[in-house]
């Protein structure tokens, strides 16, 4: 029961990293297109999350619901210590997802469009940095007891560590997002090729932030860094992460983005149950050498229970719709 | 600003806020299939416009509830962490189903807004009234995660810790199904009542009678329905609170001496030091009858009860008045519209009932504020009924009055931003419909 349960939180966490990080990553790029004043992103934005966003959004509510109801003592915990970041993500959540509801359902489209474009692109950007923080600071050591505020409230989360992983965060997410786009793109070739180009530059943004995630680590925190190479399934997984850029290369090359889109998306995910795995069965540690594990968090065996036939359930009855969904708006197909 | 307080209002501001996207994505789409039925049955272009329409506006209120409703869930560990951990396990189970239910709605609502091009005239017909239903559903199983906390049970409580949890004990809890009643009820009346004055008021405004009759037409059957049934369904919810809650209803009569043939207060502003209420007029024996039924029934009053248990009487007792006073005003339009159409005479011609329709836009959103005021704090200072006091459960984290800020400042700007888009939506509404017309 406890295994299915976490394994049904992992699987949403890896598709909220997945399907949701390239909606931010959406927004990200939009922005930086912006930014930059290169033709506007905006239609192929809309086209790519409107119809998809809030339900990949969706992964989250899950995510929390299993935290609620089976590890209810871990939530409060980082709840608790971690309350200011995860302010600062629920801020940007409310922010971006409302903007880009408000830009499409403006009925008058004027000046207020770019207005809304610039808020949907920042909270997208503020919102994904501050989801990494939250990650890099839940592998570090929390407080066990609470002292000043600094030390209990700030310094969990204030490291280098959790701002690198911030960044890594920020820069998963438009690599993401690019490769998702160049398969939404492939009536325009030359949008194509612009985004192709922009893919590369993502690309060399993920490697370096993920090489300073390691830096960072190997200079601050050892233990992350010894545990990530110890354990052979996180080993085998970045392995395969690493081969995967071969086929990759190829299917940019060749111009089979739909291809590329699933490897990406398995990359990313791979990466994610290497860090996941790496960490079982730890859920939290604290400063004073003690550990939260998932079966020390865990509600009574009744409650697991109930979780248990809520998620089979749940899942059985979603995910028929949710790959319909995806179907309807993935394969570029009007009825018409 | 204490920690306490602030913590409090940061909930309130949060739920009060939510709650309104909440609602209208429950009945809504309701409406909107509605008129989108009409559409497919009968190939009147104008209800296709109205079908629009409305989408555009449950675009904007769906992406507003859910967003606000990931804040809100957060929250529960952000400001009351010591209550989320031992309350999660028990009263978690209403929240995984609710889970389901609004993914779900997530996914048919992208597929309803964006399939209009895709998919089947019926299929697309089918995924908008799964919006609703979906909808409907989630607030049904949220609500029996607030009934919890005013009927806790499934548990044993022994030194600050839950023992034996039966977690579907938790959830199927006295209190839910006379709350999940009340709030369905509710809904359709607050959100039929704003989508009929809206409506009404075009027509006042001579604008496109045409289509704005037939989105009356639309929303009328909803208003009626429940506006006929809130009062009972009132009824029965406080017949529940005085049985389960005697200080909660206590609290929202300002009755400070137990006694039989208790009398029921008409407004009035409680005086709570010299236990009186001023300005209100008395009704003898009628609380003892809508309590139990019974005029010469004896009601428990606050003294009955330890100072520190009170709940703050004031705001209960306004909220209490003010969302009678609402159900009132609804059944009476209601009523009146009936009878206009038993002698078959046009509604809409009446200007007296295109005005009281028109200051109902706000009424029900008001009244759903204020029956949720009465149902929190006239809990307090429980935040687990009887088991744990709010006070116990607030986080440790100090500074908190600015969160509360930072929320405020949130809240209110979105409100304004769905506000102005509205009043954008209405602008456009009425010139594009002059060009229709």
């Amino acid at each position: 029961m406890l295994e299915f349960i976490i394994g049904i939180l992992a699987i949403s966490l890896v598709f909220y990293v997945v399907f949701a990080g390239a909606d931010f990553g959406a927004g990200i790029y939009e922005f930086l297109s912006f930014i930059t004043k290169r033709p506007p992103r905006k239609k192929l934005v809309e086209k790519a999350i409107g119809p998809i966003w809030e339900a990949n959004h969706m992964w989250l509510i899950l995510v929390v619901v299993i935290f609620f109801m089976g590890f209810s003592e871990a939530f409060a915990e980082f709840s608790k210590l971690l309350h200011i970041p995860i302010v600062l993500i629920l801020i940007g959540i409310s922010l971006r997802g409302t903007a880009f509801a408000f830009r499409h359902y403006d009925p008058i489209q004027d000046h207020w469009q770019k207005k809304y474009t610039i808020l949907f692109g920042v909270s997208s950007i503020w919102t994904a940095f501050w989801q990494g923080v939250v990650v890099g600071a839940l592998f570090g050591d929390l407080p066990s007891q609470q002292t000043d505020f600094y030390t209990t409230f700030i310094a969990p989360w204030f490291t280098a560590f959790s701002f690198a992983v911030g960044l890594f965060v920020v820069a998963v997410y438009l690599y993401l997002a690019q490769t998702f786009f160049l398969s939404e793109s492939s009536d325009d070739p030359k949008v194509t090729r612009s985004i192709k180009n922009d893919v590369w530059k993502s690309l060399v943004f993920v490697l370096l932030t993920g090489g300073l995630v390691f830096i960072v680590a190997w200079a601050k925190q050892p233990k992350f860094f010894s545990v990530f190479f110890g354990h052979p399934a996180s080993i085998t997984l970045l392995v395969l992460t690493t081969l995967l850029f071969f086929p990759l290369l190829n299917s940019y090359k060749t111009q089979r983005f739909n291809l590329a889109r699933i490897l990406v998306a398995f990359q990313v995910a791979f990466i994610f149950m290497a860090v996941l795995i790496k960490r079982f069965p730890i859920l939290l540690s604290f400063n004073d050498g003690t550990i939260m594990t998932y079966s020390s968090a865990a509600a009574p065996e009744s409650t697991l229970k109930q979780l248990t036939i809520a998620l089979a359930v749940g899942i059985t009855v979603v995910l028929p719709f949710l790959v319909y969904l995806l179907k309807i708006f993935k394969t570029n197909r009007d009825r018409e | 600003m204490d920690s306490l307080f602030a913590a409090r209002s940061t909930m309130a501001i949060s739920l009060g806020f939510h709650i309104i996207f909440a609602i209208v994505g429950m009945i809504f789409p309701l409406l909107m299939s509605y008129a989108h039925f009409k559409w497919l049955r009968t190939k009147d272009n104008d209800y296709l416009i109205l079908t629009k329409w409305w989408m555009k506006g449950l675009g904007i209120f769906f992406a507003t509830g859910a967003v606000s409703g990931t804040a809100l869930s957060f929250e529960l560990g952000l400001l009351w962490p010591t209550f989320m951990k031992h309350a999660g396990p028990i009263f978690g189970m209403p929240f995984s189903w609710e889970g389901t239910a609004f993914f779900l709605e997530a996914i048919f609502l992208g597929l309803y807004l964006y399939g209009f091009k895709y998919l089947r005239p019926w299929i697309h017909w089918l995924t908008g009234l799964g919006v609703g239903i979906c909808g409907v559903s989630s607030g049904i199983f949220v609500v029996a995660a607030n009934s919890w906390m005013n009927s806790p049970q499934g548990f044993k409580w022994i030194d600050g810790r839950a023992y034996d949890v039966d977690a579907v004990a938790a959830m199927f809890n006295p209190a839910w199904f006379s709350q999940a009643q009340h709030t369905v009820i509710t809904a359709a009346l607050a959100v039929s009542m704003g989508v009929l004055g809206i409506h009404a008021y075009f027509i006042y405004k001579k604008k496109n009678m045409v289509l704005n009759r037939k989105a009356i037409k639309i929303a009328l059957p909803f208003f009626l329905v429940s506006a006929l049934l809130t009062p009972i369904s009132g009824d029965y919810s406080a017949k529940d609170v005085a049985k389960r809650q005697p200080l909660k209803l206590a609290a929202m009569e300002a009755h400070y001496d137990t006694e039989t043939r208790a009398g029921l207060w008409l407004g009035g502003l409680p005086d709570v030091e010299n236990q009186t209420v001023n300005y209100g007029i008395k009704l003898p024996g009628l609380l003892s009858f809508l309590a139990f039924g019974d005029i010469d029934a004896k009601v428990q009053g606050l003294n009955d009860f330890p100072r520190e248990h009170w709940p703050p009487v004031v705001p209960v007792h306004i909220a209490f008045q003010i969302m009678v006073a609402v159900g009132t005003f609804a059944l009476g339009v209601a009523v009146l519209i009936l009878i206009f159409m038993l002698r078959k005479k046009d509604y809409l011609k009446s200007n007296l009932i295109l005005r009281l329709l028109i200051i109902g836009i706000p009424l029900g959103l008001i009244a759903v504020e204020a029956g949720w005021t009465v149902t929190e704090v006239g809990r307090q200072p429980w935040i687990i009924y009887g088991i744990m006091k709010t006070a116990e459960a607030v986080t440790p984290m100090p500074g908190l009055q600015y969160m509360f800020f930072t929320f405020t400042a949130l809240y209110l700007f979105l409100a304004i931003m769905v506000s102005w888009l509205m009043y954008r939506q209405f602008r456009l509404f009425q010139t594009e419909e002059a060009n229709n017309a």
